[in-house]
């Protein structure tokens, strides 16, 4: 006669067995203990999300700002350095010309001179722009210092076109 | 019964102290027995079956009532247990053995009448322990392959030899006894 042993155990009720005296308690125990080891896994959670989230809130801030601050900065540091550039180009031309059409040395002295001293000035006001770019006046500065060089490139053309208008007069 | 549970489920999740030591009332003997079923020394049985309620209390708010509750905290407990074994360090079947294993068609259960229930509890306890566990949780809590490779963490293929093999030894030692003469 056989029998299949699984039927056996299919009706199987959950069975009981006794437990030493002092388990309760030492259950409360156990249950009191993991309820203080996890609030104070979750005070520290707490901590650490609300430190994280200040600090994405602190660099997300910062991101925005910075690069607000150098898209304008590149946008005006772009357009300073375009005019910068044609009138250093312009200046460095003209120079060459004048330099070749006169022989007045005093002449080519006292313009050297006055770029010298505005390229110098011209520099010291760029390191101060470099450290504070927000700043109008430092700003304004190089602009007014520009005009000056713009003038100064007026006055050697002017010159320019003088000596050219003799030199072509004395070959005529 | 059920409505009862369900209310001091709800406490639990709440994290009511009270209704947690109500449920752990309820449910510790039984899961006590089931515990010892894995466990030999029964004050390792006892930890287990303690820390296996704590689990569940975290994890209560994640449990449904397609199963009842009584089941689904047995199988945390049974986990609890087998971790306990794991760390003692449960022998596992080398895959290299399972391709020598002759295949054994048998996938009958079918015993001699006289084989008392006790008697096969009696006898899977001899077992080595990783056949033992895998008889215990296919036959004694009825868990299927897919159910017993879940909670051992071994491969179905291996479990599945695992059961073979038990069955083959637990034959063996019930035919030793005398109760399967015939076979």
């Amino acid at each position: 006669m056989k029998q299949n042993i699984r039927n056996l155990f299919k009706q199987e009720v959950l069975q009981k067995k006794k437990l030493p005296d002092s388990h309760r308690e030492g259950f409360l125990e156990k249950l009191t203990a993991s309820k203080k080891k996890r609030k104070r896994i979750t005070m520290l959670y707490k901590y650490a999300a609300i430190f994280s989230i200040l600090f994405s809130i602190g660099f997300v801030v910062t991101n925005l700002f910075s690069k607000e601050n150098n898209a304008t900065d590149t946008a005006l540091e772009i357009q300073l350095r375009e005019i910068e550039k044609t009138y250093l180009e312009n200046i460095d031309k003209e120079w060459q010309s004048f330099i070749v059409l006169t022989k007045d040395e005093k002449l080519i002295k006292r313009y050297e001179d006055k770029l010298g001293e505005l390229n110098e000035g011209y520099q010291e006001i760029s390191s101060q722009y470099k450290i504070d770019k927000n700043n109008m006046i430092v700003i304004e500065a190089l602009i007014e210092n520009l005009k000056t060089r713009l003038q100064l490139l007026q006055d050697i053309q002017q010159h320019i076109n003088l000596l050219n208008k003799e030199h072509e007069n004395t070959t005529i | 019964m059920s409505e009862k549970i369900n209310v001091l489920i709800k406490k639990c999740i709440k994290g009511e102290q009270k209704a947690q030591m109500d449920l752990y009332d309820l449910y510790c003997e039984a899961m006590y027995y089931v515990a010892c079923r894995y466990l030999i020394d029964e004050e390792e049985a006892k930890d287990a079956m303690q820390e296996g309620f704590l689990k569940a209390f975290l994890k209560l708010n994640i449990y449904k009532d397609k199963v009842s509750f009584g089941a689904w905290l047995k199988k945390i407990i049974i986990n609890q247990c087998i971790d306990v074994l794991k760390k003692k360090k449960l022998e596992t079947v080398s895959i290299e053995n399972q391709f020598l294993e002759i295949v054994d068609e048998d996938t009958s259960w079918e015993f001699n009448y006289e084989i008392s229930k006790e008697n096969i509890v009696n006898t899977i306890n001899k077992l080595p322990e990783k056949y033992k566990l895998v008889l215990q949780l296919y036959l004694i809590e009825g868990y299927n392959h897919s159910e017993i490779s879940e909670i051992t963490k071994l491969p179905i293929k291996t479990s599945r030899t695992h059961l073979r093999r038990g069955k083959m030894l637990l034959r063996e030692l019930l035919k030793e006894q005398n109760y399967e003469a015939k076979y």
